[in-house]
């Protein structure tokens, strides 16, 4: 609930867990805005925000699974096949441009 | 190195930067992708994708509004919710040449295991958090799993992460206390 200077009550963020909702993606452009106001001008919503993203980070790191080493080869093989890609798209496009 | 100074190499396009990123965090993001895809090769696809996302996007990047690695988690769960509806499209359409070689793998792991301070909480505790941070679910759709009113689930939440953070906290005091006698 925004007040008259469009920056969302705390106690309406902390009690609909609207900070969680907002970590967790669940939120519209709208609301994700608002709380990016409130989290900017409240320093203790800010401190709360600061605290669950540690609090969350930790536990996916308590949760890591690592994945296969092929993964990291392949991002690797992709990442360096993409500017190739994009000279001999730019290639073709003046070729076009010229045919 | 700290994120923000491999961050500013990203910004760069130094593609080892990424790579260092990636070994850094690919564990804590692929716990969670293969939790929500639940399907070993669709989740490799997908942490791939999302480094590639990263790699990209890494410009929007804003460190005054979060940690990296929330930025990086909410791009990683767009990205499996994606790949799950994609493959309920396939059964939908009764495509099933992909999804069902995908299938066959199996997940080696126990996905549904959780580790650390979270395992040491209650059943319902432990399931409200698993749903909405490592499932994918939304609130509206985790109260209706567990079947109970979205107040009571917001209430499970709200209490779940007290007791994480309880439980960080008497963690961090024993490690300064064992650094301090060490």
């Amino acid at each position: 609930m925004d007040n008259e200077r469009g920056i969302m009550d705390k106690e309406y963020i902390t009690t609909e867990g609207l900070l969680e909702k907002f970590l967790l993606d669940e939120l519209g452009e709208e609301e994700n805005q608002g709380i990016e106001r409130a989290i900017a001008n409240n320093r203790d919503l800010k401190q709360k925000f600061e605290q669950l993203e540690a609090d969350f980070e930790r536990m996916a790191f308590e949760n890591a699974i690592t994945p296969p080493p092929h993964i990291k080869n392949i991002l690797i093989e992709r990442l360096d096949e993409k500017p190739i890609r994009q000279i001999r798209y730019q290639w073709l496009g003046a070729a076009a441009s010229l045919a | 190195m700290q994120d923000t100074e491999i961050i500013a190499k990203i910004i760069k396009k130094d593609k080892n930067a990424l790579y260092h990123l990636y070994d850094r965090y690919s564990g804590a993001l692929y716990g969670v992708i293969l939790r929500i895809c639940q399907n070993q090769v669709v989740a490799e696809d997908v942490l791939q994708e999302t480094f590639v996302k990263i790699w990209e996007k890494i410009e929007h990047f804003n460190p005054d509004k979060g940690r990296f690695y929330t930025w990086a988690y909410r791009i990683a769960k767009n990205n499996a919710l994606n790949a799950v509806r994609n493959s309920d499209k396939l059964i939908q359409n009764d495509d099933f040449s992909v999804f069902k070689e995908k299938e066959n793998i199996e997940v080696e792991i126990d996905i549904q295991q959780l580790n650390g301070a979270i395992s040491q909480l209650e059943p319902h505790h432990q399931e409200a958090i698993a749903l909405v941070y490592f499932r994918g679910y939304t609130h509206r759709e985790a109260n209706k799993e567990m079947g109970v009113p979205l107040g009571t689930f917001k209430s499970y939440i709200r209490q779940a992460i007290q007791l994480l953070r309880e439980r960080y906290q008497v963690e961090m005091a024993l490690l300064l206390w064992i650094m301090n006698v060490v």
